[in-house]
């Protein structure tokens, strides 16, 4: 898709706010995809709306849980009139989800999974209502930050967390320049009173980035739930699913 | 009784002792304090060497609460003393320890680290150690505030150099927004995050150099501080009593380079601290005196900085409020209400 991107030549229009909004017009698009955050510094829609242009907007990032995300692809789907073939993938992708679903029920134990990382001090903590808390859930875990009524995250205290933290066995979804334990390490030395860095259970979503620092996980990740929740359970009940490899997931060494 | 405790306020040693009184207990509440609920008696063993009941408690009180409260009362000193230098050095009341852009230079190492390696789609630098960010964030610091002192020698007016560190500081955030502009959303979180500030992020291993460095630029304002009252005569004054200017000069400017860099480096841009403290610190001792102001601005800027710690880590619950916002809404009302009460003051 990068290769595609650079070759194809696509134009360059900006970011958020600072959009180059003569440049949009210039290029005339039938159909402009957006998200809002109904914050007007980082909005850039109300000024496309002004200009005429045709504006949708993705909430994806909005659902509570991983395949209501990706029904989202519905919505995308109706502008190119492709809602049929948008529709199979998804039930098809909910179908093979729901399977893995029952598949992780079969767990004996359900272990305890910690999630995320102290970003200068406040640890972002996944919400317990949030498609995080849901993909544990569903992957059988015991999520930490369960008991939070949050959909969003919460910035937390790092020591908050840490008291959390020793409970878990598993942990997952660290910052993405984690590539091996002992950058952990260096991030912060505390975070080696963790006692699932101490097992080496330390499992990040970071397994496709590419050059230009842009993570598959958060691109075809949405619309591929089932592999998302498959590399969970693979990290969770090994055995339950002996045939699937890691695909977003890798181990840390 | 009132009477005795306004006389003992008033006088020098009194309002020292009553600042050290309240600065031990407010350290001793951030170690008692936070997200974690832990017993007293159980932060006392702690602290005598014994074992809690929960052994996770040594580890909050110790590698988490301490670490955090001795940075908050460090960088609370730091910048309330070199925003006082800068006051007196541009006898202006609203200058401050960032206004001849260290903080901007420090920001400047920051997003080069963190986001420049992404618009030159090279490999990204491994940037996972906080390491990282001291390192670059001082390199920063260093490099505008080298600009700046080379401008110092070839101006001679304290005012034109106050407009060439902001202009260099408004050059440095074009840099930095053109960066912001040209990166990827997780670096540009990483980076705005950076920015809130905050005193948790030094660890027990940083402890030592932070220590060094800020106690080395607090023994140099000290020694400073009889230059400092001459410069409170204004320019010409003290150049007729032997004040060399330019000297003293370079000195303050490398002083808060070291301290507010520093600060900036290990916690980020903290705001308001370093413009607000000396003001109290002045309306408090009722003079101008250096060598009588410092240790009270010392004092102050820690306390303050305590308790901006304190409120942002909202006591017993979980979630914690951006540092900065908690200094700039305690910071605030204190200036608001000094500028008001005294309209100059010298």
């Amino acid at each position: 898709m990068a290769d595609y991107i650079r070759r194809s030549n696509i134009p360059k229009i900006g970011t958020n706010a600072s959009l180059n909004i003569e440049r949009v017009l210039d290029l005339s698009p039938d159909l402009i995809t957006t998200y809002g955050t109904g914050n007007p510094k980082n909005d850039s829609h109300p000024k496309l709306l002004e200009a005429g242009l045709k504006v949708a907007i993705n909430a994806e990032y909005m659902e509570s849980t991983p395949l209501g995300q990706a029904e989202w692809l519905k919505f995308t789907a109706l502008f190119f009139n492709q809602e049929n073939a948008a529709n199979q993938r998804i039930s098809a992708m909910a179908q093979r989800y729901q399977k893995i679903v029952a598949i992780a029920q079969k767990a004996k134990q359900k272990p305890t999974v910690l999630t995320g990382f102290s970003s200068s001090g406040t640890w972002y903590q996944p919400g317990g209502k949030s498609y995080v808390a849901q993909l544990l859930k569903d992957a059988g875990a015991v999520y930490v930050g369960a008991n939070n009524g949050d959909r969003g995250s919460t910035p937390m205290s790092f020591e908050a967390v840490y008291d959390r933290a020793l409970t878990a066995q598993v942990w997952i979804n660290g910052s993405q320049n984690w590539k091996q334990m002992t950058d952990i390490a260096k991030a912060d030395e505390r975070y080696q009173k963790i006692p699932a860095f101490q097992t080496g259970q330390v499992f990040n979503n970071n397994a496709r980035v590419n050059q230009f620092g842009g993570n598959d996980y958060w691109q075809s990740g949405v619309i591929s739930s089932d592999v998302v929740l498959a590399d969970l359970v693979k990290i969770l009940h090994p055995e339950l699913l002996s045939n699937h490899q890691l695909f977003y997931y890798r181990a840390l060494k | 009784m009132k009477k005795t405790i306004t006389a003992l306020v008033k006088s020098q040693m009194g309002l020292m002792l009553v600042l050290v009184a309240i600065l031990l207990i407010l350290f001793c509440l951030s170690l008692a304090t936070g997200s974690v609920s832990i017993p007293l008696g159980d932060v006392m063993a702690v602290l005598q060497g014994q074992n809690p009941q929960k052994l996770s408690w040594s580890i909050i009180i110790l590698q988490f609460r301490l670490p955090k409260a001795i940075t908050a009362m460090l960088a609370g000193s730091a910048l309330a003393v070199s925003g006082l230098q800068m006051q007196t050095l541009f006898q202006n009341p609203l200058a401050g320890p960032y206004v001849l852009g260290v903080s901007s230079g420090a920001s400047l190492g920051v997003a080069l680290a963190v986001l420049a390696a992404d618009v030159m789609g090279a490999q990204r630098i491994a940037l996972t150690g906080s390491g990282t960010t001291v390192i670059a964030a001082l390199l920063g610091a260093a490099g505008v505030m080298g600009c700046v002192v080379i401008a110092a020698n070839y101006v001679k007016n304290s005012v034109t150099l106050l407009v060439i560190g902001l202009l260099f500081g408004y050059l440095t955030s074009a840099v930095v927004n053109l960066l912001l502009y040209f990166s990827v959303p997780e670096q540009i979180q990483t980076y705005l995050i950076w920015t809130f500030g905050s005193f948790a992020t030094v660890t027990q291993q940083q402890i030592p150099l932070f220590l060094g460095l800020v106690l080395v630029g607090l023994a140099i304002a000290f020694s400073q501080s009889k230059s400092l009252n001459l410069l409170l005569l204004g320019e010409t004054q003290s150049r007729t009593l032997g004040l060399t200017l330019s000297h003293i000069r370079l000195i303050i400017i490398g002083n808060v380079s070291i301290l507010a860099g520093t600060v900036t480096a290990f916690c980020g841009p903290i705001a308001f601290l370093g413009i607000a403290v000396p003001h109290l610190g002045r309306s408090l001792l009722h003079s101008a005196d250096h060598r009588r102001l410092l240790p009270v601005v010392m004092l102050l800027g820690a306390i303050l900085a305590l308790i901006a710690d304190l409120v942002s880590q909202l006591p017993g619950g979980q979630t914690v409020l951006p540092l900065n916002s908690i200094t700039a809404l305690i910071g605030t009302p204190i200036v608001v209400w000094v500028i008001v009460r005294r309209q100059s003051y010298r």
